[in-house]
């Protein structure tokens, strides 16, 4: 049964073709089968589904943190398939953003060297990254906290912190893994309107997520049952 | 042991061993830093004892096994006086002083030796060369040679005993007269003043350096000084035995008057000196890099740690984009500067220990300036080697089980 589902008039920002990933382990683990997806630039999609679904899988893959056993997946219109890892993880630096459940903010590093490190790797010129940090911190609403300690935050600052370093350098997509998981509604709120910015801005949003209110929030939701897409909401 | 304890014991031991199990590699280092520390203590407690008892047989052999015994210059003085009147030259060693001396106990090889023209050069050339050059002759016996223990390539040193017109070159003295230097050197003559010498072979060094010199039989040498006067015994005892030697010697050479000779000992201050610093260079040679190759497992040991502590960090930074080599090199540059930093400390802590430690037993300290360039760089080179495993380990860590939230 094809999983093809598309919102019509935009381009696709990513495109997944009969995606299966198997894990080699014994006896071995189909984490996902025959998924296929389009994303249009902008959009807001969530995908849903219980822990083991293969939500997780698919970020990854989508992520380029890991590559599909079969099918196809382009991104921004070149195929990753064919890719060598090089070529891989440069493209990951310069169109993906990533915000984790655990923000991984590096506690001994401050707000603004947290952030720094994406424009570090993708190799923006030292003179101006003081300045696009200044404005990503804006957007979070974090300018205030520049210069704090990142284990000094709070759980709902270091998630915007995490944000801020996912979107410094301006990705096509944002690819959150249950963002909201460990975090109260206040800030859970918090995320989302930050979220909701940045698709207003073009960004697309993929949220992985078991949470029912983002799968209301979003444009679109998907459900991963055993590792296969299906279209809507889950009830 | 109730059943309870041996349940908890054998709990226990379970535990530990599959803790360890988990992290093999980390394992392994440690019990090899421990290995290695251990060793360097029983290394250097072994290698200091070693190391102190050649330096000691180093001490008696080159201080205490060589005996020179010559005329006594009171005697020769009045000696001349006769000789100028007209009386008979003196003849001061007796013909078979080379077998009064070796049946002295204790005395391994003895032998004449004379210098022409009392240590001044003599004019060599080969045959039909105008070309001359200024080199020491030395006349001497084959006993003299063998006492010398000097680098011979030649089977027919037994020559010097002969009135023959033979010589041995030292192998520089060749080279300066164009002679190749060969086992068998036929055909080969040179001119020592009117005289032409048939070439029979080629020594170097020994005891008594006789590179530069050309050796002629002792018998001829004796007959151009008019007198062996100036003669020398050259006599070799066993090691440390050149002290006892010397006090018997004369009276064996000469029972009748031994007050007519005078002998010292033979002291080559240069070998010696050489020998304690080449053994004790050895000594701390050992025992550093027994510690270097200590300190590089613990740097190692520290960093697979770290890797292991900041997994989460290597997934985020694969993450944001970067590649397995620029998450490597922060390890590799971790490794390089707490090579480096460690590397200046030490040699400012070293140097800073052997001026106190000198300071404190009244020795002159010696310092080498580049010890301060070596300490920096072995430092480095030892982070970078400690750090070569754990920067392959990190390119191993699967980004998308590393960000992974349990």
């Amino acid at each position: 049964m094809s999983n093809v589902l598309a919102a019509p008039g935009q381009p696709p920002v990513l495109h997944l073709s009969e995606v299966t990933k198997t894990y080699p382990t014994r006896p071995p683990v189909t984490a996902l089968t025959g998924v296929d997806l389009t994303v249009h630039a902008g959009e807001r999609l969530a995908i849903v589904g219980r822990s083991g679904s293969g939500k997780s899988t698919l970020l990854n893959i989508v992520g380029l943190l890991d590559e599909c056993t079969s099918g196809r997946y382009e991104l921004a219109g070149q195929d990753t398939s064919t890719m060598s890892a090089t070529a891989r993880t440069h493209l990951r630096a310069q169109r993906l953003g990533f915000v984790f459940q655990d923000s991984h903010v590096l506690g001994h590093r401050t707000v603004a060297e947290n952030i720094g490190l994406k424009l570090a790797i993708t190799r923006t010129p030292r003179r101006a990254r003081a300045g696009q940090i200044a404005e990503v911190l804006a957007r979070v609403g974090l300018s205030h906290r520049r210069d704090a300690l990142g284990r000094l935050l709070s759980g709902g600052e270091r998630q915007r912190v995490a944000i801020a370093r996912a979107i410094v350098s301006d990705p096509d997509i944002l690819l959150a893994d249950e963002p909201t998981g460990n975090l109260d509604a206040d800030n859970s709120a918090a995320v989302l309107e930050i979220f909701d910015a940045l698709a207003r801005g073009g960004t697309t949003i993929v949220v992985i997520t078991h949470d029912l209110r983002i799968a209301q929030w979003a444009d679109r939701a998907l459900t991963l049952d055993g590792g296969r897409l299906v279209e809507g909401r889950p009830s | 042991m109730s059943r309870t304890q041996s349940s908890r014991a054998v709990d226990l031991i379970d535990d530990v061993v599959v803790e360890l199990s988990a992290r093999r590699s980390r394992t392994a280092l440690i019990v090899a830093a421990v290995a290695l520390s251990t060793g360097a203590l029983l290394a250097s407690l072994g290698i200091s004892s070693t190391a102190a008892q050649q330096i000691a047989s180093s001490l008696a052999a080159s201080t205490l096994d060589l005996v020179t015994v010559e005329v006594n210059p009171v005697e020769t003085s009045s000696d001349d006086a006769q000789t100028a009147t007209g009386g008979a030259p003196a003849s001061y060693f007796p013909a078979d002083t080379q077998a009064r001396a070796e049946s002295v106990t204790l005395v391994e090889a003895a032998g004449l030796s004379i210098a022409v023209d009392r240590n001044e050069t003599t004019a060599v050339r080969r045959p039909g060369d105008p070309q001359e050059i200024q080199v020491p002759v030395l006349g001497a016996t084959p006993g003299f040679m063998n006492a010398n223990e000097a680098a011979q390539q030649s089977t027919t040193t037994w020559l010097l005993e002969t009135d023959q017109h033979v010589v041995l070159l030292g192998t520089s003295a060749a080279a300066e007269l164009s002679i190749p230097i060969s086992p068998n050197p036929t055909g080969h003559q040179i001119q020592i003043g009117p005289t032409l010498y048939q070439v029979i072979g080629f020594i170097d060094s020994g005891r008594i350096d006789l590179g530069a010199y050309a050796v002629i039989p002792y018998g001829l040498a004796v007959d151009a000084m008019r007198s062996d006067a100036s003669s020398s015994l050259l006599v070799r005892t066993a090691p440390g035995a050149g002290a006892p030697v010397a006090g018997v010697i004369r009276t064996a050479i000469r029972p009748d008057q031994p007050e007519r000779l005078a002998n010292s000992q033979v002291t080559n201050l240069s070998a010696l000196r050489q020998g304690v610093d080449t053994q004790l260079g050895q000594f701390a040679a050992w025992i550093g890099a027994f510690l270097l190759v200590l300190t590089c497992l613990l740097i190692a040991n520290s960093m697979i740690v770290s890797v292991v502590a900041r997994t989460a960090e290597i997934g985020l930074r694969r993450a944001l984009g970067a590649s397995r080599a620029a998450v490597s090199a922060v390890f590799w540059g971790e490794g390089l500067v707490i090579g480096l930093v460690g590397g200046i400390t030490g040699s400012a802590v070293g140097a800073v220990a052997v001026v106190a430690v000198s300071t404190a037993n009244q020795w002159t300290a010696h310092l080498d300036p580049w010890t301060f360039l070596y300490g920096p760089a072995l430092g480095g080179l030892t982070g970078l080697l400690a750090s070569a495993y754990p920067a392959w380990n990190v390119t191993r860590i699967s980004p998308a089980l590393a960000v992974r939230s349990d």
